[in-house]
């Protein structure tokens, strides 16, 4: 396992490579310029030209862009990874400053999503046809049809503003004080993974069903297997697989989802983090998001496939 | 000055009543307009010092649509920099009245013996958040506006490029030797925070000032936190222990977040989102009229037609219907106009403009061979107002037979096109101002410089800012209007309101006719 752990962390090296140039390149040849961005609307007084070219001079960007990316790749290589454009400070320091608001919500999302996914999922397909199926079918229907944006103000609008029950915005650190950090991550969580949960029980119920109709499953009723055996035992296991390759796939679309959440429920993260640095053209802070965000991937699939072979001895042979 | 007369006053700038309100009731309490104009003229720091009697109490928490991009108060030029940090954490030299007439803040007063020559009288009570005292001479330095006097990069530095020299006469007094005259010196001041010079070097992370809050914490994207600075030298100051401004950038998510108490106010949403709080008991809502100005700027380079016909220009205007977008747009606030000047200022000039009427408009391009025109308004997403504004325009036009394109940019492509004139028609707006020449030198500058070819208004554009003459320089001013809207280099579509939400325990919250939002004197009911 750990020699398959370590040809795949070898083989995300030249993946990281291709994406830290397309991150570096696009985003510089988009139009927008961030010395302009920084001076604002004092960059359209005549006089101000000289100012703004010597800005951009001091920002690095009147070098050829190959050449940007040299000096960059060469900061790397010392563990510099630059300063923002936009408020001068270490781009490394802004992205993990953000990083455990953005992984407490995805691992909140992610628990949430699961919590109430695998139960339901196989609930659903065991009891086919019954009120249980068709509440979690409604579920799965309504999940993957209402925008988040939506989900989350009505939440809000009922625990916060009527009820008064959790708190409407703001991150508190765990750290700081672990009662308020949880109570703050009901509802962004929610909020967060109730398309996660929809979509993982569609798959689980489907998966399942399948199963339960496969040779073995009889073979194992036939042997005289208690039904709840054969269910946790014997069909949980193998209908989990394409569950999981669905959850690790997923975990992206939650990044990409938690820029709204994050934005929705004031948790400041490293989803709005990176959206607000494309909007301003801080080019070092986007290109540390991305570069540890594109890393972070690379672990989750990693992560995936280890446990494929958990699951599934003949997949850790092959 | 009596109380009621002080009441009045901040309701009026608070935007609880109007002009006519404020002199009727002031008739009706028998207070007279010379006390009032009295009040006019008084600082909001000594009126929410008369406002106050007790020490400062309570935490407020407000959210903000976005965040400051820097901490460096002589770089940030963003309005919510103005009301989160410059206007708390900093003093300036001079400062608005509430008439926005210039009045002292860290100046007692000032004088110029000479058109070119400034002497300040410092006040002697201040000291700074770190405790260095507030002098003439800090360390060395000749004068505290060298401490003030931006880096060559900076981009409020242009306010004194014209400063020539600094002479400290005594540790109270400052003399300043202008280049040349200019008259809005005093204006750019307003803009200059002074900050101590032991800190100066490391401003970016450490914003020291003299303000009536002590900064204590920026979390970018999340949050800024300050506290009251016991040793504010205004008695009263600030209202409230504690400031923090929540970064929400949805309105609708700020305002849930003040319905449940998560937030005691917001510093601005949309007007419209404005309408459907009005009869909500448990939010008070404070709209204000202001000079900030959304306007199309029409001499791109893109469409040569628009660029080198004035004619043109005044048909297109003529499909503007001003009322329509005050009415959808604006919620029927505001003020429609044509001139870039602010109605309340001593230089505007009241000029009629174009009536909306596509026809005549249809026949004035038919004549200058212009008809079946299509050109292209480039708008900034986010801003639903320039959208809202240009969809009303392209109605208008498509009845005189023109076809308008609207095009929404991101903030960075559109500041792009407009810094180099890649556009046809461009959408922008500026915020209130007190100086005409700060719109002359930002907004029209530009353009003289490139397609406006007037050699009366760019004469007028120069020599107005270099006559202290009030009067003269209206008569300037009111030329220079002239030529704007008679040809139309930029089409101004009216003054904006803006728009607060606040708990209805927030007393004081105030809001100038530039759009800034006044939070020093804000007061929290205990409930």
């Amino acid at each position: 396992m750990a020699r398959f752990a370590l040809s795949r962390i070898l083989q995300a090296i030249p993946t990281m490579f291709i994406v830290s140039m397309l991150v570096f390149g696009l985003i510089r040849m988009a139009p927008g310029d961030p010395a302009a961005m920084q001076m604002g609307r004092e960059a359209a007084k005549p006089e101000n030209l000289p100012r703004l070219e010597a800005l951009r001079e001091e920002m690095g960007l009147t070098k050829p862009i190959p050449v940007q990316y040299l000096y960059w790749i060469q900061d790397l290589a010392q563990g510099d990874f630059g300063d923002s454009l936009k408020n001068k400070r270490p781009t490394i320091d802004l992205f993990l400053q953000k990083l455990p608001a953005t992984l407490e919500l995805i691992l909140g999302a992610t628990l949430f999503a699961l919590l109430l996914s695998v139960p339901l999922g196989i609930l659903a397909a065991v009891r086919r046809g019954s009120m249980v199926d068709r509440v979690s079918m409604g579920f799965v229907s309504a999940g993957l049809a209402v925008p988040g944006f939506w989900l989350g103000l009505t939440l809000i609008l009922l625990f916060s503003v009527r009820l008064k029950w959790l708190p409407a915005s703001g991150y508190v650190p765990f750290s700081e004080d672990p009662i308020e950090n949880l109570k703050r991550l009901i509802l962004p969580s929610i909020t967060l993974g109730t398309y996660l949960a929809a979509t993982l029980m569609r798959f689980l119920r489907s998966d399942m069903i399948q199963v339960l109709g496969a040779d073995y499953i009889r073979t194992a009723r036939a042997k005289g297997l208690r039904e709840k055996s054969v269910i946790m035992r014997h069909a949980m296991k193998n209908a989990l697989v394409p569950v999981l390759t669905i959850a690790g796939l997923e975990i992206g679309a939650l990044l990409g989802g938690a820029v709204i959440i994050e934005q929705l429920f004031g948790w400041s993260g490293v989803g709005w983090l990176t959206v607000q640095a494309i909007f301003d053209r801080d080019y070092p802070l986007v290109q540390t998001s991305v570069l540890f965000v594109t890393i972070g991937l690379i672990f989750v699939n990693l992560l995936t496939d280890i446990a494929y072979g958990f699951l599934n001895p003949r997949m850790r042979v092959s | 000055m009596s109380e009621q007369a002080r009441i009045l006053i901040q309701e009026f700038f608070s935007g609880r009543i109007d002009r006519r309100q404020l002199l009727t009731r002031a008739a009706a309490a028998g207070v007279s307009v010379s006390a009032l104009g009295a009040m006019m003229t008084t600082p909001w720091q000594a009126m929410g010092a008369a406002a106050q009697d007790g020490g400062a109490t309570g935490d407020l928490v407000i959210a903000a649509s976005g965040d400051v991009d820097t901490l460096d108060p002589q770089v940030s030029q963003l309005l919510l920099y103005g009301n989160m940090l410059r206007r708390t954490v900093f003093n300036t030299l001079v400062n608005y009245a509430a008439d926005l007439t210039y009045v002292g803040e860290l100046a007692e007063s000032w004088e110029n013996p000479d058109d070119t020559t400034w002497i300040f009288n410092l006040r002697p009570d201040v000291t700074f958040h770190n405790g260095d005292p507030f002098t003439a001479e800090d360390r060395g330095r000749r004068s505290i506006l060298l401490r003030a006097r931006c880096r060559e990069g900076d981009s409020l530095s242009s306010r004194l490029t014209n400063v020539e020299s600094y002479e400290v006469i005594d540790d109270r007094t400052i003399s300043v030797k202008l280049a040349e005259i200019q008259a809005d010196f005093l204006d750019g001041l307003t803009q200059i925070s002074i900050i101590s010079e032991a800190i100066a070097a490391d401003i970016e992370n450490n914003p020291i000032g003299s303000g009536p809050f002590r900064f204590v914490e920026w979390v970018p994207n999340d949050h800024i936190s300050l506290e009251a600075n016991p040793d504010y030298f205004i008695d009263g100051q600030p209202g409230v222990a504690t400031l923090r401004f929540n970064i929400l950038p949805e309105p609708q998510v700020s305002i849930t977040n003040l319905k449940s108490g998560d937030v005691q106010g917001v510093l601005s949403i949309p007007v419209t989102q404005s309408t459907i709080l009005e009869d909500d008991d448990s939010v008070n809502v404070i709209n204000v009229a202001t000079s900030s100005i959304p306007l199309f700027e029409m001499l791109g380079q893109n469409n040569e037609t628009i660029r080198t016909n004035a004619r043109v220009r005044q048909a297109l205007a003529m499909c503007l219907d001003k009322n329509a977008i005050q009415q959808t747009v604006y919620a029927g606030g505001g003020i429609p106009k044509w001139s870039f000047v602010g109605t309340e200022s001593w230089a505007y000039n009241d000029l009629p403009g174009y009536d909306y009427d596509p026809e005549a408009a249809r026949a004035i391009l038919e004549e200058e061979g212009a008809a079946g025109l299509e050109f292209t308004v480039l708008s900034i997403q986010g801003y639903p107002d320039g959208e809202q504004a240009a969809t009303i325009w392209q109605a208008g036009l498509a009845e005189a037979g023109v076809k308008l394109n609207i095009e929404l940019q991101e903030l960075s492509v559109w500041l792009d096109n407009y810094l180099n004139h890649t556009y046809d028609v461009i959408w922008n707006t500026f915020p209130g101002f007190a100086d005409p020449n700060y719109f002359v030198s930002l907004g029209l500058q530009p353009h003289l410089t490139d397609g406006w070819t007037n050699t009366e208004a760019a004469e007028l554009a120069v020599s107005a800012n270099q006559t202290l003459d009030q009067a003269a320089r209206k008569e300037q001013y009111d030329r220079l209007q002239e030529l704007f809207v008679e040809e139309l280099p930029i089409m101004v579509i009216q003054e904006t309101p803006v728009v607060s939400v606040t708990a209805p325990n927030v007393q004081n919250w105030g809001i100038n006719s530039l759009s800034w939002v006044l939070l020093n004197d804000v007061t929290i009911d205990a409930e």
